[in-house]
């Protein structure tokens, strides 16, 4: 009986582990979902072991090897008595170091740098925490932008955006829409952090402890008691004076309570449970993929060959641009590439989904980082505490416990759906990177139009007549309006029966960005929805022959807010890959 | 939905439980996967015929004394659009790959090569505008005028019209499922991307045509344009390739001056 998440459940590793006669080889069951998980529990053992394919599913003459170092070194096994395949002592070996693993993370170090959640920090109603009083000087002193460039608000709001483009390699360089989003903004957040610190150090305003401790906080917003504006955020005045971490270029409701239709009293703008969920990003593998929805965005490769449209993954939609819209609203900074990283909000919100990164890599992404050469050297420059060029590269950034920091909650959140990473009731099966393009089965014949209230949008569709591990798509492609909309637009799959299904959000952050006339490309969304199609057609409620959606406003608008633009989604398509 | 029966499925678990029985697939063959076969099957066509057209033309650097001479070009109006078409398809149709297969996976599959077509049709009908203009010149093009176009071409290439449309090359257009929609569309995404390509490449097509389609200068420029337009950061190799250009036309000019 195998006891780690990882392993339990697996039919092909149960029966091998009870000395079955099966085996998992380059020539038996070498592609089975099993495999993965197998690498997955190697590169527990030795995150090196895989160096070139990682734990990319398939059993070839790397893994191979990898087994046979695994049954040399842990297992003791005689030479003469090597095979390159998992049998059932190197199953149940993996079982135990994968178990091992699960258990809860060990708190970061003590030398190192723990960033904590705002809220934990300062509660509704309690009073400023030293440790976010001190991110307001070192934000009041930016701001002063009266230093060398790394002393500059203006600055570090021009990396993440500027136009025109100065061209300096250091400016509008903020990666979105593909595989860098990630590092990249890991190394701003940390350029940043490290010369917020400096200034904190520098400072007769804070104590001794705040000082050596401190750390940039992050904002988890998916929990009920989260969902607003940190309240240090809001006050227009802190101890006093200007409070430099409030921004008046937010949205309606976010910093002071609003009307809202149809509700007796204001109240502040909050941030719904479909903005924030993790059930999207949490199970989405592979980290990358060239063309479909995977967790880190579309791979930038060597040429547009391959994948002329750049797609962004499942956590850049949500929560990332869900909540950047939320904060900014149809005309705030937080809506703007160029200006996002000028409201302080912008920091603790990436911060949190740095967070998110890492709660993913040490669960479902276990051993799934990117090995190959384009993403592991790709370096970006950042100036770092001293005013110095730093260049970091996206594999200098993959693992925390390299960075000197951690984070207080590492934790599965609840709203992935609550189990672990491999216990999904509603995925389908596990896959690797998969080289095929989508391929349409079916689209709207006609630009679909979105203002007020619902629109809903059916096509036929050319089911497949046989079904194997396809994985189904929506793509919701070529995004156009002439401003953001108040409302976040939710994709709902309609079943032949019972209620719609949401199956993602269009936040729509850089929609204005992707149609300036040097835009690579227009903003589009895919979602999958695999795990959904398998559901409804088990439960008989799920039409091969017609697709059926319905797209609806996820959040309230107040009242006030001016009204929508109409926003054109150039096509609605089902793929299967 | 139909399901077949398969109990060697990896997932016959889910199977067991009555919920979907599945069915592997077998590897899509190469052709399916390479839908934009056919299309560059006809550039590489029409590169053939080029190469036997293109034996000996062009401008003979070395030759002071003719340095314009293209005997290509010695020929009606209806053969030099000819001509500008088949270095259209031959030399810019490849660099469309990202848009062919676009374009192919996401229309119905029995209609693929059906609108691949139809976009190469537009893409074609966008060049016919300067092919025109182009096969008006008169026949023989002096060394300082090619010098002056080259000059342009070289200053044309660090402009901000060009860098918006290198980057605008990578842009993908709505495209229908099926029907006459999804012809329309084929065609409108040709038409498009061909414009977005004329303001990328024609000022160098109609360079390479007044200097006479010099073999060496034809793969050359191939190799750019392709690059240009294929390369993540095309950006990058702006610089390079505009002083390039700025060199042939001094080298050029100073040819025109020696004549």
């Amino acid at each position: 009986m195998l006891t780690s998440q990882l392993f339990a459940g697996d039919p092909l590793l149960e029966r091998i582990a009870a000395e079955g006669s099966e085996r998992i080889s380059r020539f038996s069951n070498a592609t089975d979902p099993a495999v993965v998980k197998v690498q997955r529990a190697l590169l527990l053992w030795d995150p090196a072991v895989l160096p070139v394919h990682g734990a990319d599913g398939t059993y070839g003459s790397e893994t191979a090897a990898a087994v046979i170092r695994f049954k040399v070194v842990e297992l003791q096994v005689p030479p003469d008595q090597l095979f390159d395949d998992v049998g059932p002592r190197t199953v149940q070996r993996l079982d135990e170091i994968a178990f091992a693993a699960e258990q809860p993370p060990t708190p970061p170090r003590p030398d190192g740098f723990v960033r904590q959640d705002v809220y934990q920090l300062q509660p509704e109603g309690a009073p400023v925490h030293p440790i976010i009083a001190a991110y307001a000087i070192a934000v009041r002193e930016l701001k002063r932008n009266a230093g060398g460039p790394h002393r500059l608000w203006s600055h570090h709001t021009q990396v993440h955006g500027m136009f025109p483009d100065p061209n300096d390699g250091l400016r509008n360089q903020c990666q979105h829409f593909c595989w860098y989003f990630l590092p990249w903004h890991r190394m701003y957040l940390q350029s940043f952090e490290s010369i917020c610190r400096s200034i904190i150090e520098e400072s007769d305003q804070v104590d001794d402890e705040t000082k050596s401790t401190w750390a940039l906080p992050y904002w988890d917003y998916d929990r009920d008691d989260t969902r607003v504006l940190p309240p240090a955020f809001r006050e227009p005045t802190l101890n006093g004076v200007a409070n430099p971490l409030f921004d008046a270029a937010r949205d309606l409701g976010i910093n002071s309570p609003v009307q809202f239709p149809g509700e007796p009293a204001p109240r502040l703008a909050r941030l719904v449970p479909a903005q924030t969920n993790a059930a999207g990003w949490f199970f989405a593998t592979p980290y990358s993929s060239p063309f479909d929805p995977a967790f880190g965005g579309t791979e930038t490769g060597f040429n547009h060959a391959g994948a002329p449209n750049a797609i962004p993954g499942p956590l850049e939609i949500t929560p990332h641009g869900s909540v950047h819209v939320f904060i900014g609203g149809p005309l705030g900074k937080m809506s703007d590439f160029n200006q996002a990283a000028g409201d302080p909000i912008f920091w603790l919100h990436h911060a949190n989904l740095d967070r998110l990164w890492e709660v993913w890599r040490r669960t479902t992404g276990l051993g799934l980082d990117p090995t190959g050469s384009r993403f592991v050297d790709r370096s970006f420059e950042f100036l770092d505490a001293a005013g110095q060029r730093i260049q970091p590269s996206c594999g200098s950034v993959l693992n925390l416990d390299n960075l000197g920091y951690g984070y207080t909650d590492l934790s599965i959140p609840p709203s992935a759906g609550g189990g672990g990473p491999m216990d999904d009731p509603n995925r389908g099966p596990q896959r690797p990177r998969d080289r095929r393009p989508p391929r349409r089965i079916g689209a709207a014949d006609e630009p679909v139009r979105l203002q007020d209230g619902a629109t809903e949008v059916a096509f036929p569709t050319d089911a497949p007549t046989t079904r194997g591990d396809e994985r189904f798509l929506v793509s919701v492609e070529h995004i156009r309006a002439d401003r953001l909309p108040s409302a976040e637009w939710g994709v709902f799959v309609q079943p032949t029966s019972g209620e719609p299904e949401l199956v993602g959000t269009l936040p729509l952050f850089g929609l204005l960005e992707a149609q300036r006339s040097d835009a690579e490309h227009d903003l589009s969304y895919m979602f999958d929805i695999t795990g959904l199609v398998n559901r409804l057609d088990a439960e008989g409620r799920w039409d091969s022959d017609q697709f059926r959606a319905t797209l609806a406003p996820v959040n309230a608008v107040a009242q006030d807010a001016p009204p929508e633009p109409e926003v054109v989604i150039g096509t609605i398509a089902l793929l299967i890959q | 939905m139909t399901l077949r029966s398969h109990p060697a499925s990896r997932d016959a678990d889910w199977a067991a439980q009555g919920q979907i029985e599945h069915v592997h697939r077998r590897p899509d063959p190469w052709l399916r996967m390479h839908p934009e076969w056919l299309v560059l099957l006809l550039a590489a066509a029409v590169w053939v015929w080029l190469g036997f057209l293109l034996r000996g033309s062009g401008v003979h650097l070395a030759d002071h004394h003719a340095p314009a001479r293209a005997p290509v070009r010695a020929e009606s109006f209806d053969r030099l659009l000819l001509m500008w078409l088949a270095m259209v398809i031959a030399m810019m149709l490849p660099t469309t790959i990202p848009h062919l297969r676009y374009l192919a996976f996401n229309t119905r599959a029995s209609r693929t090569q059906r609108s691949l077509l139809l976009f190469a049709l537009g893409y074609v009908a966008v060049w016919l505008v300067p092919g025109v203009l182009v096969a008006l010149v008169p026949v023989r093009v002096p060394a300082g005028v090619l010098a002056v176009a080259l000059l342009l071409v070289g200053t044309w290439e660090l402009s901000a019209v060009k860098r918006r449309a290198l980057r605008r090359c990578c842009r993908t257009w709505p495209v229908r499922y099926s029907g006459a929609g999804a012809d329309a569309s084929a065609v409108e995404y040709g038409l498009r991307h061909g414009a977005v390509c004329l303001l990328v490449s024609a000022p160098a097509m109609v360079a390479l045509t007044l200097a006479g389609h010099p073999w060496w200068a034809t793969g050359a420029l191939t190799l750019v344009m392709a690059a240009q337009k294929l390369l993540v950061q095309p950006e990058r190799w702006r610089a390079a390739v505009a002083v390039g250009w700025l060199a042939s036309g001094v080298a050029m000019a100073g040819i025109a001056a020696f004549d």
